[in-house]
């Protein structure tokens, strides 16, 4: 596991996809929302993203009730800790890690970009690395990203539907990430 | 035929789609392959889809899509917020019987009713194919010489898309615009 901020963010951001975040075999962690034709999905992982996993690792495929712990955790420390979230100063890390899960790592980059005011392309590159380094005013950022987030939910023809419950996260997180962020 | 395709996954479910993708490929080898949009969560991800398609729009192509469920309801969104887009085909497998593009800039006045969808845009040709399983079930509502609503009430909203019936539909119809 990649370091103490993953496991600082990452029961924030299991909060918001399971009610039983300290408990991963609780099985009210699994859900198979009709509104996510998907399926099914335990502790925010889903069973398409479980299966990859697996067979990445060698092993049979299996029912994502079935995940464990140190499964999960590995998942979303791969798949969306690393790489870019140890790059970050506290409070951002949580942010990006969290949009990350909710919405993939091309639009958690654009809307760091966009708090980062330089071009939003959605591709970490040189620019977005040299921004990162120059920030001297993280609240400033960290309250950037929020509104950013709320605006890209905000363009979204889904926000009809599912907008109450992304800005309620964009606003959630963002407030436990200003606690991160210190005086 | 100066054509980009387009084939969008529902939330979670990519088997499908990728299996079909593959075979309407195979079968229409003169035509650009399928690119295969929506691979995490279409509704989060309409941006970067929209954005690939205004790509293909720029360098002069005419679109064709083919999305299931959530990728369905794109199928829809994208031709209405983007009128100036000339879409061939549009083929929207078991839209969501709960959500609705219907009077979509009125929506605080007059909600749509769910599971009631309307092609607008600038299309061609416009096929719907529907199950009664909740989630999809979603009915194309539009009349019109273009348009085709099929029902398939023996069907369930993932295997919808591999039977036979579907794929002969959906097949000839991608051939008509190889």
């Amino acid at each position: 596991m990649s370091d103490d901020r993953f496991h600082a963010c990452l029961p924030i951001t299991l909060k918001q996809e399971c009610p039983h975040p300290e408990d991963w075999n609780n099985p009210r962690n699994f859900s198979n929302d009709a509104h996510d034709p998907g399926g099914k999905t335990m502790c925010g992982i889903i069973q398409r993203e479980y299966d990859i996993y697996r067979k990445h690792k060698g092993l049979p495929a299996r029912d994502v009730r079935q995940l464990t712990r140190d499964e999960g955790e590995e998942i979303y420390d791969n798949s969306y800790w690393l790489p870019e979230c140890p790059k970050l100063p506290p409070g951002l890390d949580l942010q990006f890690f969290d949009e990350a899960v909710n919405a993939g790592p091309h639009a958690a980059t654009k809307i760091l970009q966009q708090a980062l005011e330089i071009e939003a392309d959605g591709t970490w590159g040189p620019s977005t690395s040299l921004a990162v380094r120059g920030i001297f005013n993280p609240t400033r950022v960290v309250n950037l990203y929020t509104v950013k987030r709320e605006a890209y939910y905000r363009s979204l023809s889904g926000y009809r539907y599912f907008g109450k419950d992304w800005i309620r996260r964009a606003q959630e997180i963002g407030a436990e990430a200003l606690k991160m962020v210190g005086p | 035929m100066n054509i980009a395709r387009f084939a969008c996954h529902g939330l979670g479910v990519v088997q499908p789609i990728d299996l079909l993708a593959i075979d309407m490929d195979h079968a229409t080898p003169s035509s650009p392959p399928f690119v295969i949009v929506g691979g995490f969560s279409p509704p989060l991800e309409e941006r970067d889809i929209e954005a690939s398609l205004r790509a293909a729009v720029g360098a002069g192509k005419e679109l064709v899509w083919v999305g299931h469920s959530m990728g369905a309801a794109l199928g829809y969104y994208l031709p209405q917020t983007n009128p100036g887009w000339k879409f061939k085909l549009v083929i929207t497998v078991d839209p969501m019987c709960w959500a609705s593009n219907i009077d979509c800039p009125e929506w605080a006045t007059a909600p749509p009713q769910p599971g009631r969808w309307r092609a607008l845009g600038n299309y061609d040709r416009w096929i719907n194919i529907r199950t009664r399983m909740y989630p999809g079930g979603g009915v194309l509502m539009t009349k019109d010489a273009r348009c085709e609503d099929h029902f398939f009430p023996d069907c369930d909203h993932i295997g919808v898309i591999a039977d036979a019936r579907v794929r002969k539909i959906i097949f000839d119809a991608v051939k008509e615009v190889a």
